[in-house]
């Protein structure tokens, strides 16, 4: 009876609090969203998983959670915590993205470059809330709608705001379709939104082969911070480009991808446990998201607006193109592509859009770069 | 955590807010002006490039997505037979 009685107070009911509650019900949200909404399932179910599994609450002397050495759950967030899961997504995402779009309407990159604004300013208005500048540069770069990205720099500037960081980011790029359009229509006329643009040109694969060994020059040393992620992102893209590394170049986009995304998605889940995940910060982290997110997408499409002023007849681009600046490939250029279709089913604007959607993942990246360097050094 | 203005002000000068902003904007735009550039004088460059290693004639699309093209072809193919066959002067 007393061994029963002491088995009882170890038990995960009797140190459970309302807070692990309220965070078990948000992952099962995330989990119904990802099976009933089809909203970023390859994200939000293991995400929503291992926030089931990091608030079960453990016992004291039992090596169980991500923040217990030792433990199953942190050997598999190591890959979180020292960046090693963003590179290796990047590599896969590398593999899979076709840049041809971007070779052939080079002026659509500075949209991507544009649309980093949102990570800038979301770094301004962190400082102004009191939070330190390693954190402010954390949050801020939520607003490059880039989840690797997001955890890339959290774990190395904030990795106490981790958590939180990663599933604001990745809940508002799930949130693209939503976000996105009420801005695309209120800073956009109608006679912008019907802009036809010019086909773009036949691009030859030596340009392909070529590209990332030039864009990842120039990246890296502009901003040795970055060499990682844009490193990772063109080693991929050379290797699907080349033609000569077919099988791993397959590899890396689809089995090595989605290993990583399940571990990393059900690690960061796991890692936010009520205690460090439900608190004030966690909020305004929250609010701060929505904001970034908000000017990145204002800021694609301002400069647009702003190239269209240089810029006539056909080589004029549609301001909705600018919305894809954000790095969350590709259902930021779908979302271009609706919002048009909307306007006028005849304009196929969706592979315009992800010109400037791919060059937003390198501005995002070059901009974690900026950020660790000023901040870290 | 402080919400008033004039501390947030504060907060902004003392972790040099507005200058790392503008500095990195600045950053992000040289670099992707920079490749921006680059994409824009590589056809030039590999039109000389080609008249001493001319480009072969096979696109050297990869074996995945040679075969996705081959499907699409089939599918706008496969359209088009239904289209003609169902009206046989369609254009």
């Amino acid at each position: 009876m007393d061994i029963f009685s002491s088995f009882l107070t170890t038990t995960a009911m009797s140190t459970m609090t309302w807070g692990n509650a309220m965070m078990i019900v948000i992952g099962i949200i995330f989990i119904m969203l990802a099976i009933v909404k089809d909203y970023e399932p390859l994200l939000l179910l293991p995400i929503g998983f291992g926030v089931v599994v990091g608030n079960i609450p453990f016992v004291q002397g039992m090596s169980l959670s991500v923040y217990d050495e030792g433990s199953v759950l942190s050997y598999i967030y190591l890959g979180v915590s020292h960046g090693v899961y963003p590179p290796l997504i990047f590599l896969g995402i590398g593999a899979m993205t076709d840049f041809s779009t971007m070779l052939s309407n080079p002026k659509l990159v500075l949209l991507g470059a544009a649309a980093q604004i949102g990570i800038f300013l979301t770094f301004i208005g962190a400082l102004f809330l009191g939070f330190k500048p390693s954190e402010a540069g954390a949050i801020g770069i939520i607003g490059g709608a880039d989840g690797p990205t997001a955890i890339f720099l959290s774990a190395i500037l904030a990795p106490h705001l981790l958590g939180a960081i990663a599933i604001a980011a990745y809940s508002y790029m799930a949130l693209v379709p939503v976000i996105q359009p009420p801005i695309m229509r209120i800073l956009t006329t109608k006679k912008e939104r019907l802009i036809k643009m010019k086909a773009p040109r036949e691009v030859s694969q030596r340009e392909k082969i070529i590209f990332p060994v030039v864009a990842f020059l120039i990246a890296a040393l502009i901003a040795p911070g970055s060499v990682v992620l844009i490193g990772m992102l063109f080693f991929g893209n050379l290797m699907k480009e080349s033609c000569v590394t077919e099988r791993l170049a397959n590899t890396a986009r689809h089995a090595f991808i989605d290993m990583v995304t399940i571990l990393l998605g059900f690690s960061v889940g796991a890692s936010t446990q009520a205690q460090t995940f439900l608190t004030p910060q966690s909020l305004l982290i929250f609010g701060l998201g929505a904001l970034s997110f908000s000017v990145a997408t204002a800021g694609g499409l301002l400069f647009a607006k702003f190239m269209n002023l240089f810029l006539k007849g056909e080589n004029k681009i549609n301001p909705l193109v600018g919305a894809a600046g954000v790095s969350a490939v590709p259902d930021s250029a779908r979302v271009v592509q609706m919002v048009g279709q909307q306007e006028d089913p005849h304009n196929f604007l969706l592979m315009h859009a992800m010109a400037p959607n791919v060059a937003g993942v390198i501005g995002s990246a070059i901009a974690a770069g900026v950020l660790w360097s000023v901040l870290v050094l | 955590m402080t919400l008033d203005i004039n501390s947030g002000i504060k907060n902004i000068v003392e972790g040099q807010g507005v200058d790392i902003a503008i500095t990195g904007m600045v950053i992000v735009f040289i670099a992707l002006g920079l490749i921006t550039l680059s994409i824009a004088f590589l056809p030039k460059i590999l039109k000389i490039i080609a008249k001493v290693f001319p480009e072969s004639a096979t696109t050297g699309v990869s074996g995945e997505f040679a075969a996705e093209e081959d499907n699409v072809l089939a599918a706008i193919g496969f359209a088009l037979h239904k289209r003609i066959t169902k009206d046989p002067y369609a254009k």
